[in-house]
C-alpha cells in the first residue's frame, strides 16, 4: 500500500471527516438560509426588482465567508490534545490528513455553496413571485457582473481567501480565524508602511509624486506600459494563482510538524 | 520490535526531559511503565507513537522511524491516552468508521470485550459515563490487534469490578505477536498483570526487570515497631505500627511482589536494588 496516498484510505478518511463535521456543516447552512429566507421576504415585499441583487450579495457572503470559516476551522480537531491524539495517530498519511480537509473545505464547499444557493434562490424567487405576483427571474451565479469585470474575476480570489485561512488553521493551535485575521492585518500594515517608505526614498515626498510619475512615464514609454498594464495583471494573477499555492504548501508543512 | 536510541526530548530549551534515553521492547509482554508525576511517562508514550518529535536520537518500530507517521507504522500502534476523545457517534458508527484503518481489526473480539465490560452497544458514545467510554476505547484498541498497544493510566475512572475485568481482558489478549505497555501510578491495579517492570525517573530508565527476577531476588514484608532491622535490608518505610521493608530474598523461593513498595524502594535505593538483582540474574 502506498505510504503517501491510497485511494481507499483517503475515502475512509473522507467518510470519517464527513461524519465528524456533518452536524455543524448542515446547521451552518440551515441557519444561513433561514436568515436569507426572512430577508428575502422583506425585499420581495418592498422592492422585488432587487431580489437577485440581494442574492448576489448573500451568495458571495456564503461562498467567501464559508471558505474563510471552513478553511479556518479545517484543522480544529487538532486544537485539543485529546482530539489531536486521536487524529494524528490515525493510520493515514500526513498528505491524506491534509488533502481531505482541503477537499472538504475548499472544493466541496465551493460546489455545495453554489448548488445549494442556486437551488434555494430558485425556490424562494418562485415562491415570492407566485405569492406576491411579480415576474419570476432566476438567479444565475454564472452571470454575475461586478462593475465591468467578467464573471470569472468574481471567483478569482476564492482560493486566495481559502488558502489564507487554511494556512492559519494549520499554523495556529487555537482561535485560528481571529489570529489569521490579525496576522493578515499586521502583514498588510507592514506592507503599506514599506510602500510608503519606498515612495519617500524614490520621490522625496508624497505631494508631487503623481506629477513626477507622469514625467517618468512620458520619458519612458515602456516603463509606463509596465506600470499601467503589466504590473497590475502580474499582481492580480499572482495573488489569484501563485500565492494560494505557496500558502497551501506552507500549510502542509505546518501540519506535518504539528505535535499532540 | 520498538527501539529507542539515544533519545533527547525537551518541552523547553535547556530543560531536557529525556537525556540519551535507551529502551527496546519485544513482543509477547505486558510492560508496566511506572514513574512519579512529571517523570515523563505520558511524554514517552507520545514519542513512541510519533505524536511528539524527538530532538535527538531515534524511535523506530520494525526499523521504521515513528516520526515519519507512515500509515503502515501507525497501523501497528494503538495509543490510549489518559484523556480520551470520542465523537458524537453510536458505538457501531465509531467501530465502522475507525476500524477501516486497521487491517487486523476483529469485530467479534470487539463485541466479546464490550460484553465483558458491560458496554451497551446501542448507546451513543456521548451519553456514556467516563468509565464506559474508557472501557469502549480499551476494547477497540485491543480489537485492532496492533503489534503494540500503549495505554496511559487505563484504570483511571474505572470502578473496582471493571479494574479486575480490565486485568482479565488484557491478560487474555496478549500473545507472541503483540505487546502492551501500560503506564500508571496506580500500581496496585496492575498487580499480577505487568511483566517486566520499567521505572522511569528524571528522564531516565532507572529500573527494568522481569517479575520473576524481582520475586527471586527481593522479599517484601512488614515488621513490627520493636523488631530490629532484618538482614539484607535494602529499603524500609514507616507505616502505622511498624515498617514495610524490602530485603534480599535468601529463602530460595519466589516472593509475592509488592509493586508499590518496589517502586518506592527503587526510587530511594536505585543502585543497591539494581546491583543486587544483577547478582541474582548472574
Amino acid at each position: 500500500m502506498n505510504q503517501t496516498f491510497d485511494i481507499r484510505r483517503s475515502f475512509d478518511l473522507l467518510k470519517l471527516n464527513l461524519h465528524l463535521n456533518r452536524k455543524s456543516f448542515f446547521l451552518t447552512l440551515l441557519g444561513f438560509f433561514g436568515f436569507v429566507f426572512i430577508t428575502s421576504f422583506f425585499v420581495a415585499n418592498n422592492v422585488p426588482m432587487l431580489l437577485n441583487r440581494m442574492h448576489t450579495i448573500f451568495y458571495f457572503i456564503l461562498l467567501y465567508g464559508g471558505a474563510a470559516l471552513m478553511g479556518g476551522s479545517a484543522f480544529r480537531i487538532l486544537n485539543r490534545p485529546d482530539k489531536s491524539i486521536a487524529y494524528l495517530s490515525l493510520p493515514a498519511s500526513t498528505f491524506e490528513k491534509y488533502l481531505i480537509p482541503w477537499l472538504f473545505t475548499g472544493i466541496v464547499w465551493a460546489i455545495v455553496s453554489m448548488v445549494s444557493y442556486m437551488a434555494f434562490a430558485l425556490m424562494i424567487n418562485g415562491l415570492w413571485s407566485g405569492v406576491m405576483q411579480f415576474p419570476f427571474t432566476a438567479f444565475n451565479p454564472f452571470e454575475i457582473c461586478i462593475g465591468r469585470s467578467p464573471v470569472y474575476e468574481a471567483y478569482m480570489p476564492y482560493f486566495l481567501v481559502h488558502s489564507i485561512f487554511f494556512l492559519g488553521a494549520a499554523a495556529f493551535r487555537k482561535n485560528a480565524i481571529p489570529k489569521t485575521l490579525l496576522t493578515g492585518f499586521i502583514l498588510q500594515s507592514g506592507f503599506t508602511f514599506l510602500n510608503l517608505m519606498m515612495m519617500l526614498i524614490l520621490f522625496g515626498n508624497f505631494t508631487g509624486m503623481d506629477q513626477q510619475m507622469k514625467l517618468i512615464e512620458a520619458d519612458q514609454q515602456n516603463l509606463a506600459y509596465f506600470f499601467r498594464e503589466v504590473l497590475p495583471q502580474l499582481i492580480k494573477y499572482s495573488f489569484a494563482y501563485v500565492i494560494p499555492v505557496i500558502f497551501y504548501v506552507a500549510a502542509f508543512f505546518k501540519l506535518k510538524e504539528r505535535e499532540a | 520490535m520498538l527501539q529507542i536510541k539515544n533519545l533527547d526530548f525537551s518541552y523547553r530549551k535547556g530543560r531536557k526531559l529525556f537525556d540519551s534515553l535507551e529502551l527496546s521492547l519485544g513482543k509477547g509482554s505486558i510492560y508496566g511503565l511506572l514513574g512519579k508525576n512529571g517523570a515523563g511517562k505520558s511524554t514517552l508514550l507520545k514519542v513512541m507513537t510519533g505524536l511528539l518529535y524527538a530532538q535527538k536520537g531515534s524511535v523506530d518500530l520494525y526499523g521504521t522511524p515513528l516520526g515519519k507517521r507512515l500509515p503502515d507504522t501507525l497501523k501497528e500502534i494503538f495509543f490510549l491516552p489518559e484523556e480520551i476523545y470520542l465523537p458524537d457517534f453510536t458505538t457501531s458508527e465509531y467501530i465502522k468508521l475507525y476500524s477501516a484503518f486497521y487491517d487486523r481489526f476483529n469485530p467479534a473480539q470487539m463485541q466479546e470485550m464490550m460484553r465483558e465490560f458491560e458496554v451497551d452497544p446501542s448507546d451513543r458514545l456521548k451519553h456514556m459515563s467516563y468509565g464506559q467510554k474508557k472501557k469502549f476505547v480499551i476494547a477497540f484498541g485491543l480489537a485492532t490487534n496492533c503489534s503494540l498497544i500503549l495505554m496511559d493510566e487505563p484504570t483511571n475512572g474505572l470502578d473496582i469490578p471493571s479494574k479486575s475485568k480490565f486485568r482479565k481482558v488484557v491478560a487474555s489478549m496478549i500473545d507472541e505477536n503483540r505487546s502492551i505497555m501500560i503506564s500508571t501510578h496506580q500500581v496496585r491495579d496492575l498487580e499480577n498483570l505487568i511483566d517486566p517492570v520499567i521505572i522511569i525517573e528524571q528522564g531516565k530508565i532507572i529500573f527494568r526487570q522481569p517479575v520473576d527476577v524481582i520475586a527471586e531476588g527481593l522479599s517484601f514484608h512488614q515488621t513490627g515497631r520493636d523488631e530490629s532491622a532484618p538482614a539484607g535490608l535494602l529499603y524500609s518505610e514507616e507505616m502505622f505500627g511498624g515498617s514495610r521493608v524490602v530485603t534480599r530474598n535468601t529463602s530460595g523461593e519466589a516472593s509475592q511482589v509488592d509493586f508499590e513498595l518496589l517502586f518506592n524502594a527503587v526510587l530511594s535505593n536505585t543502585r543497591g536494588i539494581n546491583e543486587h538483582l544483577k547478582t541474582v540474574q548472574s
